[in-house]
């Protein structure tokens, strides 16, 4: 009788954990018929929402951008912004107001047609979060003038606006107010771009659905699948297993293999829009603030091999950086007339010796993050490596975001290796070396034994012309005086590799902003 | 055995050398046994030498110039993406591997025996109390417990040894104490506490050097654990930090270049199995040795 | 019996209050503030603790512990994600049952594996029913799981190409992660079953049997599996912080919606009601599945059913 008692709460208990387990049965799908072809595409982390607005990282606002658009776009495969929602862009004398009319015939997933009203709510909206703010920060008013027209004043006269009209995204009204809190946590059908999303699950991905009255003509590919792959090495089987259509920022290490498996025709390597570099804290009070003594800073830069790094972190098919910001992706991003510190070891340990180090010298931790293996986790080994070989001595230590950018926001480091990816105007630059930044600004020139002035009056004339030309030359000068106080050092710019799947058309690839619209099954 | 507590200190050592010759005879007598003592004393001797072998710069200082190599006559087991001598990292690695895993073996050893003696001596509520918050602990599974923890302290050797004796100290509270029950029941230790002898001197004495023989198989088999679990760790990205090699980190390191170079995963999985199975060996063997019903 | 039945899930009140004490203790001891992570490098102080105090972040320990466990008892809300703003329950619900399955199913497996070669191999011992097996799960026991699990998705996916390499909404697709996650502690059980089985042969009781002439069949299957079997129930018990490694792992490694893999990414972000609220639902389970090891425990000892009716008389 006992025992039928105990094997009744037994038997209970299993069915309870069981009811709790199997009650997500694997269900098996139907395959597709040839012209519903399903596009699938890989995330490497879960998408944080759907919500444009919610986070500036790259990897979201990849998928974001098949769903929404702003007023520019940016074709990384002709150069730069073009006007997407935007049909006509007039500006003032004074270069401070912005009368845009907005394309004719555009309309929101859910029907409604866009309106100058929907761009306000857009542009109020984000002008609240202050994670735009580096965006907002010169627009001081956006109102609409009729249905189709929005007059956008700024505080001051600033070419590099086009950026942020490229980054906010046009939302409907409607659709974001009618769904509140919820806006972003499921799909919705707020966007105008070629794709709307039909399902949404954090830990999965989303699942996109060609929208028919797109305003530039249905898209070929009716339907596309994101899913969440997050293992690297997972993701190379996968393709070659066909389980994925598309897979950008692919392994640098097994890059032959894949190559080889995705066929000569499917693959491509381009130069990526990326820079990742080293900052040299000069107010560091390690050692008796050694980093202050500029000989034994320029002797970090010269003991630095931007080849080895090359090797070690792309294999080789990087680009050893000079610039901030490549040439290629950015017009006005100077070539010559500045200080590159060209790999040279005799010169460092000469300038060790100058400094009065001859034998060595200590220069406390190259820090990074996110994990050993990460590109720049690898970049911050091959330094400590570089300099030990000129006798400076220097430890590291890589960690999650959260532990080491804030040491580098607050400048409490001594050399950091940190990456910056998707600039295109090279007023990005004010983010790094001008005080009024809050972010990202490594090393704190402001008030500091540079010619901090000049450098943040450079930034600004910069970003007043209008004309590349002249935009170039205050830019080369500005690049010049931050390269001669060797404190910031653009390392290499990261090759993206792209494969595809036999059969599909991506059009001409591009390193960051793909669209998906471009892309079309072979017959 | 009830006249253990008139014994002199002399006649408890020359006991006690009796019972070792009779483990180790038994343990002789093991195959396997002998071979997983001399492979893992090889591995000792062979890391604990490392140093006449290779020196230690080949194992962090990079060489870019030969990355990535296959096995050669010069680089034993080729070269990494750093251009360092995988044989060297094999080694080195193989120290801090080891190390990690023997101390914090033997730091949760010591608090979960002492832990698990307590609660078993003095039952009770006493008992009550660490049982109980013991159960709470243990809810939690390993993994996040430990992850939580070194990220909030940051990974280092140190920090990892905290994480790892806090996931492992459990088991020995359990095991000791179950093993302290049965022993409290014994006529010597009654006779003991019969004695007016204080209850850490009987606990010491009496209880703990009988319950050696379960607390050193399980601290044996528990560093081939911890070594493998130090790997998953790093495969998180939590285990230890580079670029001192760690086998741990070694694989990490290597999954990269799984197609492209899979010599750089093979050798640290190989020092991961050689080592954590001649351990697994020792401790089955000893297990034998230590229970004379095993052997008939 | 009932009773203890009753009392042993009433613990798991103060149990769970524990847990979450604990989490709190540990994630106010993790830096990074949730806040500073979700506005970005750019935003000011001012909006980074307006953003914090609007989460209920910069509550003081004590009043944000009690402030969850009300939420928690009274209106049976977790809260919402720092990171996603999704609900917090309906954002971990799905994964958690994933990662049940996923962890029930590698203790059927590695039981249904391991226990069976385990019985056969101590009974068969020197064969070469013995060897192989043993030698197989004797490996197995020291090699990583994410080196396992990466074997088996080359074999699998890239070499044969019969499995999917990512994934667990297809029945093939479940077969990886679950052979990833039964096989080590199969390997595991297999050990432990037949050290125990062995130990249990050569009890005197067992000689006993065999003296009195019972048949081998009746001496082994009677009497010595029984007795064997005590401790590998307590075992596989044991096993299931093993499994939820395991199946952290295989969820890294398969891109699986898993819940174990959710807490692991989200300790970063400090996402705290998700972090909380899962490791509640995973120690949850723990508890039931140790009562259920417990329950059959007692099915098996009579001595310790005994002591139940005692209790219970």
């Amino acid at each position: 009788m006992k025992r039928k008692g105990l094997l009744a709460i037994s038997l209970v208990l299993v069915a309870c954990l069981l009811l709790a387990g199997c009650s997500s049965a694997p269900k098996s799908s139907a395959p597709a018929a040839p012209a519903e072809k399903v596009l699938k595409l890989r995330l490497p982390s879960s998408l944080s929402s759907l919500n444009p607005q919610n986070t500036t990282a790259t990897r979201d606002v990849k998928v974001w951008t098949q769903i929404y658009e702003g007023l520019y776009g940016i074709d990384e495969s002709k150069n730069g912004y073009y006007m997407e929602l935007a049909k006509d862009v007039k500006l003032s004398a004074d270069k401070k107001e912005y009368t845009i009319t907005l394309r004719d015939g555009v309309k929101f997933h859910n029907g409604e047609p866009l309106k100058a009203s929907d761009v306000v709510f857009t542009y109020n909206r984000a002008k609240k979060d202050p994670r735009f703010g580096y965006l907002t920060a010169k627009i001081n008013n956006v109102s609409a003038v009729n249905d189709s027209t929005v007059k956008i004043t700024l505080s001051e006269a600033y070419a590099p606006i086009v950026h942020t009209f490229s980054s906010l995204k046009i939302m409907n009204e409607k659709e974001v107010t009618s769904l509140g809190d919820k806006f972003g946590t499921v799909p919705s059908k707020a966007g105008t771009g070629p794709y709307f999303p039909t399902e949404y699950a954090v830990a999965t991905g989303v699942k996109l659905q060609a929208f028919e009255q797109y305003w530039g003509g249905a898209p070929k590919i009716k339907k596309v699948e994101y899913r969440v792959i997050s293992d690297d090495a997972t993701v190379q089987v996968a393709f070659r297993n066909k389980e994925l259509d598309y897979l950008e920022d692919a392994s640098l290490s097994n890059w032959d293999t894949l190559k080889a498996e995705a066929g000569p025709e499917n693959n491509v390597m381009i130069k990526g829009n990326n820079i990742h570099f080293m900052a040299v804290n000069y107010q560091s009070p390690t050692n008796n603030s050694i980093l202050a003594n500029d000989k034994v800073r320029q002797a970090i830069f010269y003991a630095v091999n931007k080849d080895d790094i090359n090797k070690a972190m792309a294999g080789g098919m990087g680009m050893p950086a000079i610039t901030y910001m490549p040439n290629e992706y950015v017009p006005t991003s100077p070539v010559t007339g500045f200080e590159t510190y060209k790999f040279n070891q005799a010169k460092a340990k000469e300038l060790l010796k100058e400094a009065g180090f001859p034998n060595g010298v200590e220069v406390g931790t190259i820090i990074s993050y996110p994990s050993p293996t990460s590109f720049n986790g690898r970049i911050a080994q091959v330094i400590q490596s570089n300099l030990a070989d000129v006798g400076i001595k220097a430890n590291v230590q890589i960690a999650e975001n959260a532990i080491i950018t804030p040491k580098m926001y607050s400048q409490n480091y001594d050399i950091a290796v940190f990456s910056d990816s998707n600039n295109f105007d090279f007023n990005n630059i004010r983010q790094q070396v001008h005080s009024e930044s809050k972010g990202m600004y490594l090393v704190k020139y402001k008030d500091g034994k540079f010619d901090w002035q000049r450098i943040e009056k450079l930034v600004e004339q910069g970003a007043a012309a209008s004309e590349n030309s002249e935009r170039l030359k205050h830019y080369t000068e500005l690049w010049k005086i931050i390269m001669d106080t060797a404190t910031i050092n653009p390392l290499i710019h990261r090759p993206v590799a792209i494969v595809w799947a036999k059969g599909l058309n991506i059009g001409k690839p591009v390193p960051t902003y793909y669209k998906v619209k471009e892309f079309s099954w072979q017959k | 055995m009830s006249q253990a507590t008139v014994q002199t200190p002399d006649k408890i050592v020359f006991k006690k050398q009796s019972q070792a010759k009779e483990v180790w005879r038994r343990y002789k007598k093991n195959k396997g046994a002998v071979i997983g003592l001399v492979l893992f004393s090889f591995i000792l001797i062979l890391l604990a030498g490392a140093n006449f072998i290779v020196p230690y710069s080949a194992a962090t200082k990079g060489v870019f110039s030969q990355i990535n190599q296959p096995p050669s006559s010069e680089h034993l087991f080729g070269t990494d993406s750093y251009g360092r001598d995988v044989f060297a990292r094999v080694l080195y690695g193989g120290r801090t591997s080891l190390m990690v895993a023997l101390l914090a073996t033997a730091s949760s050893c010591l608090i979960g025996s002492t832990l698990g003696a307590i609660a078993g001596y003095f039952g009770g509520r006493v008992d009550g109390v660490i049982m109980r918050s013991l159960d709470i602990f243990m809810s939690i599974p390993d993994i996040l417990f430990t992850m939580a923890v070194v990220f909030a302290l940051g990974a280092n050797f140190q920090n990892l040894l905290i994480a790892l004796t806090l996931a492992y100290f459990t088991n020995y509270v359990r095991l000791v104490r179950s093993q302290v029950l049965n022993l409290a029941e014994q006529d010597y230790v009654e006779a003991a506490k019969a004695g007016g002898s204080g209850s850490t001197r009987i606990i010491l004495t009496h209880i703990l050097p009988n319950a050696m023989g379960v607390i050193i198989v399980n601290t044996t088999l528990n560093v081939a654990k911890i070594i493998l679990y130090e790997s998953t760790l790093s495969f998180l990205g939590l285990g230890m930090p580079p670029p001192a090699p760690a086998w741990g980190l070694m694989l990490a390191e290597a999954r990269e270049f799984m197609r492209a170079a899979p010599h750089l995963m093979f050798f640290p999985a190989v020092a991961i199995v050689v080592s954590a199975s001649s351990i697994n060996l020792i401790g089955d063997g000893l297990r034998d040795a230590l229970d004379p019903k095993l052997k008939s | 019996m009932y009773r203890y039945v009753i009392n042993r899930l009433l613990f798991l009140i103060p149990s769970v209050l524990g847990v979450i004490f604990i989490l709190f203790l540990v994630m106010s001891m993790t830096p990074g503030d949730p806040a500073r992570i979700l506005l970005g490098d750019a935003a000011s102080q001012a909006q980074v603790d307006e953003l914090n105090r609007q989460l209920g972040y910069d509550l003081p320990f004590m009043e944000k512990y009690v402030r969850y466990v009300y939420k928690m008892v009274v209106e049976q809300d977790f809260g919402v994600s720092y990171f996603t703003k999704q609900s917090v329950f309906e954002e971990i619900w799905p994964r958690y049952k994933v990662t049940v399955s996923l962890a029930f199913i590698g203790i059927v497996l590695s039981s249904l594996i391991g226990i069976p070669f385990g019985i056969y191999t101590a009974v068969r011992q020197y064969s070469l029913w013995d060897t192989i097996p043993s030698l197989i799960a004797f490996f197995i026991a020291a090699i990583p799981s994410f080196v396992l699990g990466m074997l088996l998705l080359y074999a699998f996916s890239l070499q044969l190409n019969w499995l999917p390499s990512y994934g667990i909404e297809s029945f093939s697709s479940f077969i990886m992660p679950a052979l990833a996650v039964s096989i080590p502690p199969a390997a595991f059980n297999l050990r432990f079953t037949k050290s125990s089985m062995l130990e249990s042969i050569r009890q005197d009781y067992v000689r006993t049997a065999r003296a009195k002439g019972a048949s081998e069949h009746t001496v082994i299957w009677k009497h010595a599996l029984h007795n064997a079997l005590l401790p590998v129930v307590t075992n596989v018990g044991m096993s299931l912080g093993n499994l939820i490694c395991g199946a952290v792992v295989a969820e890294k490694l398969f891109s699986i919606p898993g819940i174990g893999s959710l807490i692991v990414d989200r300790i970063t972000y400090k996402d705290e009601p998700v972090i909380i609220a899962g490791t509640i639902l995973i120690s949850v389970c723990f508890t039931v599945v140790m009562l259920l090891v417990d329950l059959i425990y007692a099915y098996i000892d009579p001595r310790i059913r005994a002591k139940y009716a005692r209790v219970k008389g």
